[in-house]
């Protein structure tokens, strides 16, 4: 299988991510009422300005956050909180296993696009991002930054990454260690594991204050290029399985998939993820844009 | 009946089950890499039930049918079919070149021949002649028959080689039966033709140089009465110059008779019998005298007066001014020997001493030459020592006397005997010692020169032999058993397999190269 190649085209073009930026930018900044009349309270702890709260010192804390006087009143050190200031910190999260690689990394062209426009949007918005690219393990990483300089570096990153053709499985959890402080976390994968995936992200929704979640599918993944009896070998793990390649078994890979963005849905809607299939032949632009809109409501 | 000459190739067969067996899993199956094998858990066949077997792959039967011929034909597998060949035999004496009936007699038996051998369908025939047994034509059509009528009666005939009288073939003869060397009782088949039963012929013609006079010729012929009955017939000699005599012989049946005559120099002599017979070849024949003139040879007009007798004395010699067609040239030291095929050259370095032992030849002379040892010779100078390819024909202890020098443009001989004294007791030393050199130079006996065409003496008979008569005849026909081999064909199957095969291989190849292309488009 060849080695698929990110070239330049691969990336939006300029004028396609300012559009795209400007529309995301009311879905990021805005936040809808659940109901009418009511009013969303989410504050949490954080780095920001606006003073949230007070609490008892624990070593590391810095000294400058002490609140001289609520400590002499209660007779004991007390540090000042500060309101977190919402989604600052943003970590774009790319699936490098071989699946995404397969039918000429189709998928991967699609992760490498929307991973490169929602890091454009949201470092428009001053945000923070960073980039993990993962396949077994966290493989490259991109620390978090700020402003269009850093988007430079987001794309060099995007540049440099090659998914594997054979042999690389997909393990989400991985990220989990890497990720640090309170951040959202959007993650492009074709979710294509055994348990699509569910524990890595529960174990991410643990250590994020949104988690996104854009399952990219390609419905060539559910095609064979020849008929009779083949053997299918999985591309991450070798596994092997003989099977008869004909319109029957096609159709029941097209409802194995299709359960499988069931159950993964289901999943994301207990778990508060903003969940998004992606067809590879639909447009970026139109998939991120449904994927905000829709995020509003779940995060 | 089929027999095999190799039969542990037969072993190979055992390779059709072992392929049998290597294909029971089905048909090659392509590897399709898939992103998630998930999707395709509930599309996997599942695996043959208890006591159900796959079909094999196909294509083991083209590969074991390669395998299955490969051994057989390296087994050498083979089959005894029954052949009938023929090997006829063709006397092509002078015999049978006698007219009959308008033609010669080897004509008849030909035409004889084909008649026999267009009633054997199918069998293998080969001509040969007795006079070249190993020249062999494979049909005997009008074309074959001319050229055997025209290269006939050069000799007369001889048995066939041992070699060529194979057991597995049938022997005809076609002959008139003249010659006793034929064991006709050998042969399956004996074609006789003719029935002239009178002739004379000219055996020999031969002439030497005359001892009394060396521009004459003595001549002598030779007839023989080959027939059953007396005969008489004028003798007529001539030459380029005319008619030299003319005589008449009577010959009793089997009779020889011998002519001589005394002539000039001539180049081509020529006897006839008149009048002719049926057996014309022999009625005349023709000598080529033109080896028996005197060569010509330019003397150094500074050779000893000795040495200049020696050479105007020889025979076959005639001393020519300075002329470019000279045969030989001597060379006595000035140089200005003439231009020549072969040369003499005779060394004298002004002192006289006497040799160092006894004569000693080379084993390249012919012992017939080596008539100096009986005289005391002196040498008059020192050769030169022999170089590279040179040889020496007379030495005397470590002395070389006589070399033969090795030059491609002429035959060089070289002496340092003395030739102006010559030897002391015997004055005719030197001629013979000139004889000597003279034949080494020329590379040939020109004393004993003798100009012959003779034929052999059973030539001229025409009657056939009582033993023939009885013998002709048609034998049993032997049919030769042969062996034909089914190797080759086999081979040809494997090739005409195996390209299958490989068309097969590369088509497969090809399909699952485009359909990996496709699948990582």
């Amino acid at each position: 299988m060849a080695q698929p190649h990110l070239n330049p085209a691969t990336l939006p073009a300029q004028s396609e991510l300012q559009a795209f930026a400007r529309t995301a930018a009311h879905l990021l900044a805005e936040r809808r009422v659940r109901s009418p009349g009511a009013r969303v309270v989410k504050r949490r702890p954080g780095v920001g300005m606006q003073h949230l709260d007070h609490r008892d010192y624990v070593p590391g804390d810095e000294v400058r956050h002490i609140d001289w006087r609520q400590t002499a009143r209660r007779r004991r050190p007390i540090v000042r909180q500060f309101e977190s200031e919402t989604a600052t910190d943003w970590t774009v999260l790319l699936d490098l296993s071989s699946s995404m690689a397969t039918h000429g990394a189709s998928k991967w062209r699609a992760a490498v696009a929307g991973a490169a426009a929602m890091s454009y949007a949201l470092l428009e918005l001053g945000h923070r991002v960073g980039l993990l690219a993962f396949g077994r393990s966290v493989s490259t990483e991109c620390p978090r930054g700020r402003g269009r300089t850093h988007y430079a570096s987001v794309v060099r990153t995007l540049g440099a990454l090659r998914p594997v053709a054979t042999g690389e499985p997909s393990d989400l959890g991985a990220c989990g260690r890497r990720l640090h402080g309170d951040s959202a976390v959007v993650v492009f994968s074709d979710f294509l594991a055994d348990d699509e995936m569910r524990g890595g992200l529960a174990a991410l929704l643990e250590r994020s204050s949104s988690l996104h979640a854009l399952q990219i599918a390609d419905p060539a993944d559910a095609t064979l290029p020849a008929t009779g009896e083949v053997d299918l070998v999985d591309v991450e793990t070798g596994a092997r399985i003989t099977a008869l390649a004909d319109g029957r078994a096609a159709a029941l890979a097209v409802e194995e998939r299709a359960e499988l963005a069931r159950r993964l849905r289901a999943f994301c809607q207990r778990s508060g993820i903003a969940f998004t299939a992606w067809d590879v032949a639909r447009p970026w632009q139109q998939t991120l844009i449904e994927h905000l809109a829709r995020a509003r409501s779940v995060c | 009946m089929l027999s095999f000459a190799t039969p542990a190739w037969l072993l190979g067969l055992l390779l059709v089950p072992l392929i049998r067996w290597l294909h029971r899993g089905g048909p090659h199956r392509r590897a399709v890499p898939v992103a998630s094998l998930a999707l395709w858990r509930r599309a996997g066949t599942t695996g043959p039930a208890a006591g159900e077997r796959r079909p094999p792959d196909p294509a083991w039967r083209r590969r074991a049918l390669v395998a299955a011929l490969l051994s057989l034909a390296l087994a050498g597998p083979r089959s005894a079919v029954e052949v009938e060949r023929v090997t006829l035999w063709v006397d092509d004496s002078l015999s049978m070149l006698t007219r009959e009936d308008g033609r010669p007699r080897l004509v008849r038996g030909l035409e004889l021949a084909a008649t026999e051998l267009a009633g054997r369908h199918g069998a293998e025939v080969e001509v040969r002649t007795l006079s070249q047994p190993w020249e062999v034509r494979r049909t005997l059509d009008a074309a074959v028959a001319s050229d055997l009528v025209s290269a006939a009666g050069q000799h007369e005939p001889s048995p066939p080689p041992a070699a060529l009288w194979r057991s597995d073939r049938e022997h005809w003869l076609v002959t008139d039966g003249t010659s006793a060397a034929l064991d006709a009782n050998a042969y399956a088949r004996v074609i006789r033709v003719g029935d002239t039963r009178r002739n004379a012929g000219l055996l020999r013609l031969s002439a030497r140089r005359s001892l009394e006079d060396r521009d004459r010729l003595d001549v002598e012929l030779q007839a023989r009465n080959g027939g059953e009955g007396a005969e008489e017939r004028v003798v007529v000699l001539s030459s380029e110059a005319g008619e030299i005599i003319r005589a008449t012989l009577r010959l009793a049946p089997g009779e020889s008779a011998s002519l001589s005559a005394s002539t000039g120099m001539n180049s081509r002599l020529a006897a006839r019998l008149e009048p002719t017979d049926a057996l014309e070849a022999d009625d005349s024949i023709s000598l080529d005298a033109s080896e028996l003139a005197a060569r010509r040879v330019h003397a150094d007009p500074a050779c000893p007066a000795p040495l200049l007798a020696a050479l105007r004395a020889h025979p076959a010699l005639s001393i020519a001014g300075e002329t470019s067609d000279a045969a030989l040239s001597v060379d006595c030291g000035t140089g200005k020997a003439a231009v020549s095929r072969a040369k003499l050259r005779f060394v004298d370095g002004g002192t006289r001493q006497p040799l160092d032992g006894p004569l000693l030849w080379s084993s390249a002379v012919d012992p017939a030459s080596r008539r100096l040892g009986a005289y005391r010779w002196r040498a008059a100078g020192q050769l030169a020592p022999p170089q590279g390819k040179d040889v020496v024909l007379l030495a005397s202890g470590a002395m070389p006397l006589v070399v033969r020098r090795a030059d491609d443009a002429a035959a060089v001989i070289e002496t340092s005997l003395d030739v102006e004294a010559g030897p002391r007791d015997d004055a005719t030393a030197l001629p013979l010692l000139v004889a000597f050199l003279v034949d080494e130079a020329l590379s040939e006996s020109l004393l004993d020169a003798v100009a012959v065409t003779a034929r052999e003496p059973d030539a001229v008979l025409v009657a056939p032999r009582t033993a023939v008569e009885a013998a002709a005849g048609v034998r049993a026909t032997v049919m030769a058993s042969d062996t034909r081999s089914w190797s080759r064909l086999l081979l040809l199957a494997v090739l005409f397999v195996l390209p299958w095969e490989l068309t097969a291989l590369l088509r497969r190849l090809r399909r699952e190269r485009v359909e990996a292309e496709a699948w990582s488009q």
